[in-house]
């Protein structure tokens, strides 16, 4: 198919953006609102055409755009979809994206897809093999991913590699940089029973190119344990607003998602999230000693 | 891969379909403890978006029978 529109490489500012959503598209098309990027689900624009592509060229003509999978199960136990990577592949040549993440999870099984993010265990034969995925992930998009730290429910007997070595370890031996979700962090830590500003403190920060921060609900399991859901159906939580301002003192500025995807509010109140994250950037950079030099 | 992975990933996919399954039992909770209900959240996600694929691929369908 010939394509009307080629983009250049727009660089992710070190700003606040937001995750694009069908709701939002004429806001953002008629109101053209200072925002420093969008971010799309890959799987939302796997169709040939339509109202979905006509409405993104559009928004990527004004703004930059990140690229972010959740079907591509990198976590899996078995090879990876080849047919999937080669529509994620379509995507990233047609819009072209400053970044491109995935997940540290998996969502399929043999033939089955789940649509979930469904938790690994870590090992070293874990390891390995998500190893072996990122090298093919990254040569087939021939750019460079972001792999983002999951929120769990569960855990895995059998684990004895703790996360964040995990994903150090994947970092070294792959190249590909990292997403945090602080929001992840915020609900394992009390889904598990850590401390969450101990596993910021021990994160790569020297890594990350890219930050997600979004809503979280809270339920209790059978034991009347506090259980966190991470259902991206609200505001960002006042205390991972303040996780979010410990790490930004150690990573300076960074591209910073607000993610709403459920119960999606008017474009208004997700601006005011994005500008929120604008604002707490703007002091981190004139305050700080950052360990890094801001990514663009 | 290891056989061992496929059929670990298996079960948990098998269990995530079949409300009435059992936990697999390499899966723990909070402190060791029984996961079920933490377990449930996957469950949870897995049907409701099957429903609301279905919703969204039959609407008539939706209408006669309700939700």
């Amino acid at each position: 198919m010939a394509l009307s529109v080629t983009f250049g490489t727009s660089p992710i500012p070190p700003r606040g953006g937001v995750g694009l959503k069908p709701e939002h598209y004429r806001d953002i098309l008629d109101g053209a609102p200072d925002i420093g990027w969008f971010e799309i689900h890959a799987e939302n624009y796997m169709g040939a055409g339509g109202p979905p592509h006509a409405y993104l060229t559009a928004i990527r003509e004004c703004y930059p755009i990140s690229l972010h999978g959740v079907g591509l199960s990198i976590g899996g136990a078995g090879p990876l979809d080849a047919g999937h990577l080669s529509r994620l592949r379509a995507i990233a040549d047609r819009y072209q994206p400053a970044l491109f993440s995935e997940h540290l999870a998996w969502s399929s099984h043999d033939t089955v897809y789940l649509n979930d993010l469904l938790p690994l265990p870590y090992t070293q034969d874990t390891l390995d093999r998500v190893c072996d995925h990122i090298d093919e992930v990254q040569n087939a998009m021939a750019r460079r991913m972001l792999l983002e730290n999951p929120s769990t429910y569960i855990a895995y007997a059998e684990t004895t590699v703790r996360e964040v070595d995990f994903l150090r370890e994947i970092v070294r031996r792959t190249g590909c940089g990292l997403l945090l979700d602080v929001n992840n962090v915020f609900v394992q830590a009390a889904n598990h029973g850590f401390g969450a500003a101990d596993y910021l403190d021990d994160f790569p920060m020297e890594h990350v190119a890219e930050i997600h921060l979004g809503g979280h609900a809270e339920d209790a399991d059978e034991d009347g344990s506090l259980l966190l859901i991470d259902d991206h159906g609200r505001a960002v939580a006042d205390p991972v607003w303040t996780l979010y301002q410990r790490v930004l003192a150690r990573t300076g500025p960074v591209p910073t998602l607000i993610e709403w995807d459920n119960d999606v509010p008017a474009w208004s109140a997700l601006f005011a999230e994005a500008k929120r994250a604008d604002g707490l950037i703007a002091a981190c950079s004139t305050s700080a000693a950052p360990e890094l030099m801001a990514v663009t | 891969m290891t056989p061992d992975a496929i059929k670990r990933e298996g079960a948990f996919a098998k269990a995530v379909l079949d409300a009435d399954a059992r936990v697999p039992a390499a899966l723990v909770g909070r402190d060791g403890r029984r996961p079920m209900r933490r377990f449930t959240v996957y469950r949870n996600n897995v049907y409701a978006w099957l429903v609301n694929a279905l919703a969204g691929q039959f609407p008539a369908m939706l209408k006669l029978v309700g939700e």
